[in-house]
């Protein structure tokens, strides 16, 4: 759906105006309904579908394996993007993983500790992206996705001892017993600048026209790295005013709660 | 492989059903309206598939244009995560998918009316999301019912079913560990009747009980042929209400 | 001869073979003490492009990061297929140096750099042509202590900036002004219009407390790298 000259300058202007007006209506700080189902691949350990109302559907799996983490000091979390009807190696989908890799890395408030098992063993995640299809930058969605995933995922409960360094043992699990890994993974906002207007979650259509976007990281109430700068078209890209930055900082602080209550309550 | 008893003596298979009963058979059509132009999640015992079908289009490059009928192209793709062990490469371009791929396309240009679209292209793209088994002949019904959903016109549906041998008895529909323990026949049935647009036998079979195993897959297809068509009439059914009620 | 030879990636067509000249004495490479500059700009020395540049920072009390980067660019040409209203850019990073720099993180900074020169060249100008920039690091050295623990990349994306304006410069291609960054503690800010417009913002560090001091540090730092770009031009 790619919008005429004349149909892009009418919406700029709208989406520029004080207050601006979106095409569908939402406020600035507003998002599109989202929908989420979980727990629905038995042989996963967790797993989410989101679909957002403009139809853009991506699907998280996680999958956990009992590594020796003595061994080799790889990162616990291990993601996989693939997006439907592109390459793996096209510039989309690499930038994209790279990012959701740091989205991910161990920090404060996400520890990577919480998946280690004994002294010797860790679990290790993967956590593989399926985007089926996305209008838009898809890196909010898959992290509302990755959220839900992690938050439901369920690992094996272990009943061997937690010190194994002296004694050696293979860490023994309980048949039935399951433990809720209740990891909360960190949230990406896509923010739209166009003109002096910051808009939250821009549609296909407004991404077409803005003039820069920007991608905050967000985690227990605080603005976290990575945060990045990208355009989201070709046409209509250029700087903005240095303060947006800090104003579209804020607006994420602010709103960011409510979209982490949403999350979990589903 | 004697650590399961595929068949006891009872007549009992490994998850309880007789040697004549299929799976679990669940499916929804236009699962995915603003996705594609056609669409349908699967449910065939464990196996979980999506099927988007997009078209007839204008074909993206002009060269794939035909100017006699529509051009296809099928993608299938199995995610890592789709069986119990994540897998540790990627299932992208490797030989038995390209091969899969292009068995379905034959099976599939054979049904379609692809006289009607003229310079025009579909594409038909399969996400596995979880697979048990008898997936070739999951992706056929999945794409039987994207492909009805996307309005695109079809001579009789095709109807996919794995049948295994054990010893003498043919097993109907077999799971993952079935197929691992003998050998398999994937059929495409066409419709009601007991013609077949697939028939894929990747490991020996004697030919004397080919026959045997033909019969009770062909029976087999047409009652999946039967359960698709009842969802079907069900979907539509519940569509012609809704437009009715607006 | 207008046959594409399209089973082999060919070279230029004015490419030449590489003729070395006759050994001469071996200098000195030792640094001077009294070196004025710790940062080296140079342009135009690749011939078969249509403008380059090298960049090597030097003074490790000033930086985090030795390194020295050659960037070449290719274009305006034309591009094959349907007309486009503006031109593509592409950017290729390569990493030379014996610092090890993940794959598809080096694919996310040159995707950054294109999101950053997109707002900076007059795209519009070019249309149906496709400008590639190839920036090869050739040298690299994290100096301090603690960026060598998290091998961090951010640290030189202002150099790359500066030297790919510096060769966009050099190639004679319409840009709106001189895009430079600066870098403080893990936020890299890109500025034009002295300092009043940001055209790119990265940050893989930490968390987001004291942005105003990052915002001023980046600015000065940028304005230094400005300076620089300027006076190196005006020299020419």
């Amino acid at each position: 759906m790619t919008l005429s000259i004349a149909e892009k300058s009418y919406l700029y202007d709208s989406l520029t105006a004080s207050p601006s007006i979106r095409p569908d209506g939402r406020k600035p700080h507003q998002f599109r309904p989202i929908e989420v189902s979980t727990d629905f691949l038995p042989s996963s350990n967790g797993s989410s579908r989101i679909i957002s109302g403009d139809g853009s559907e991506c699907i998280v799996s996680v999958k956990a394996k009992v590594i020796d983490h003595t061994l080799s000091d790889e990162e616990l979390i291990q993601v996989d993007l693939d997006i439907a009807g592109e390459r793996t190696d096209s510039p989309q989908v690499e930038t994209l993983m790279s990012l959701l890799n740091k989205v991910l890395k161990s920090g404060p408030g996400f520890e990577h500790s919480r998946l280690q098992l004994t002294e010797r063993y860790s679990f290790k995640i993967f956590i593989d992206i399926l985007v089926i299809s996305s209008n838009c930058n898809p890196a909010s969605l898959i992290s509302f996705a990755m959220f839900s995933a992690l938050n439901t995922t369920t690992l094996p409960k272990l009943i061997s001892s937690f010190d194994d360094l002296k004694v050696e043992e293979l860490p023994m699990f309980d048949d039935y017993d399951l433990v809720n890994l209740k990891l909360k993974s960190p949230l990406v906002f896509l923010l739209a600048i166009v003109g002096n207007n910051l808009i939250v979650d821009p549609d296909a259509n407004e991404s077409e026209v803005c003039d820069n976007a920007i991608i905050v990281t967000w985690l227990d109430g605080k603005i976290r790295s990575p945060i990045r700068t990208l355009t989201l078209n070709n046409s209509y890209s250029k700087g903005f005013d240095p303060t947006l930055l800090q104003k579209g900082l804020k607006l994420i602080e602010e709103n960011a709660a409510a979209v982490l209550t949403a999350l979990e309550s589903s | 492989m004697s650590r399961f008893e595929i068949y006891s003596p009872e007549g009992l298979r490994l998850d309880g059903r007789r040697w004549n009963e299929v799976r679990r058979f669940e499916c929804s059509i236009n699962t995915h309206a603003h996705a594609a132009d056609g669409s349908s999640y699967l449910e065939q015992g464990n196996n979980k598939i999506i099927t988007l079908v997009k078209g007839p289009k204008e074909p993206s490059l002009r060269s794939q244009a035909n100017s006699l009928k529509a051009t296809m192209d099928v993608s299938v793709n199995i995610t890592r995560f789709s069986k119990f062990e994540r897998s540790a490469i990627s299932h992208k371009n490797e030989r038995r998918v390209l091969e899969i791929q292009t068995a379905l396309l034959r099976t599939f240009e054979k049904n379609i009316m692809l006289h009607l679209y003229p310079r025009t292209q579909i594409s038909i793209q399969v996400h596995i999301l979880q697979q048990d088994g008898g997936m070739f002949a999951s992706l056929i019904n999945g794409i039987t019912l994207a492909l009805i959903d996307a309005g695109i016109a079809m001579y009789d549906y095709v109807s996919g079913i794995s049948i295994g041998l054990f010893d003498t008895t043919p097993l109907l529909d077999v799971n993952t560990l079935e197929e691992n323990a003998m050998s398999t026949v994937t059929l495409g049935v066409i419709g009601k009747s007991e013609k077949l647009s697939l028939l894929s036998v990747e490991d020996k079979i004697p030919l004397d009980r080919l026959e045997s195993v033909l019969a009770i897959g062909i029976a087999g297809a047409h009652r999946l042929r039967d359960l698709m068509d009842e969802e079907l009439r069900k979907h539509a059914h519940k569509r012609v209400i809704k437009a009715s009620t607006k | 001869m207008n046959v594409q030879d399209r089973r082999r990636l060919l070279g230029p067509s004015n490419a030449k073979p590489i003729v070395f000249s006759a050994a001469t004495d071996i200098q000195s490479s030792e640094p001077k003490k009294d070196e004025s500059s710790s940062f080296i700009l140079n342009s135009g020395l690749i011939e078969n492009c249509n403008g380059s540049s090298l960049v090597e920072i030097r003074d490790p009390k000033v930086t985090q990061h030795q390194t020295s980067l050659i960037t070449s660019v290719y274009g305006p040409r034309a591009t094959k297929g349907s007309f486009t209203s503006q031109a593509s850019l592409s950017i290729q990073l390569k990493n030379g140096s014996s610092e090890k720099y993940n794959t598809t993180e080096l694919k996310e900074v040159s995707s950054f750099l294109v999101n950053v020169f997109n707002s900076v060249i007059n795209l519009s100008r070019y249309p149906k042509s496709g400008i590639d920039i190839f920036i090869y690091i050739l040298y690299d050295k994290v100096l301090s202590e603690e960026s060598k623990k998290s091998n961090n990349i951010s640290a030189i994306l202002p150099y790359c900036i500066s030297a790919i304006t510096l060769a966009l410069i050099n190639a004679g291609i319409e840009v709106d002004d001189i895009a430079t960054a600066g870098y403080y503690k893990g936020d890299v800010i890109s500025f034009i219009k002295n300092g009043e417009e940001v055209i790119g913002y990265w940050k893989d560090e930490g968390n987001c407390e004291s942005f105003d001091v990052a915002l001023e540090h980046c600015k000065t730092e940028a304005q230094k790298f400005k300076n620089l770009i300027t006076t190196h031009i005006l020299e020419e």
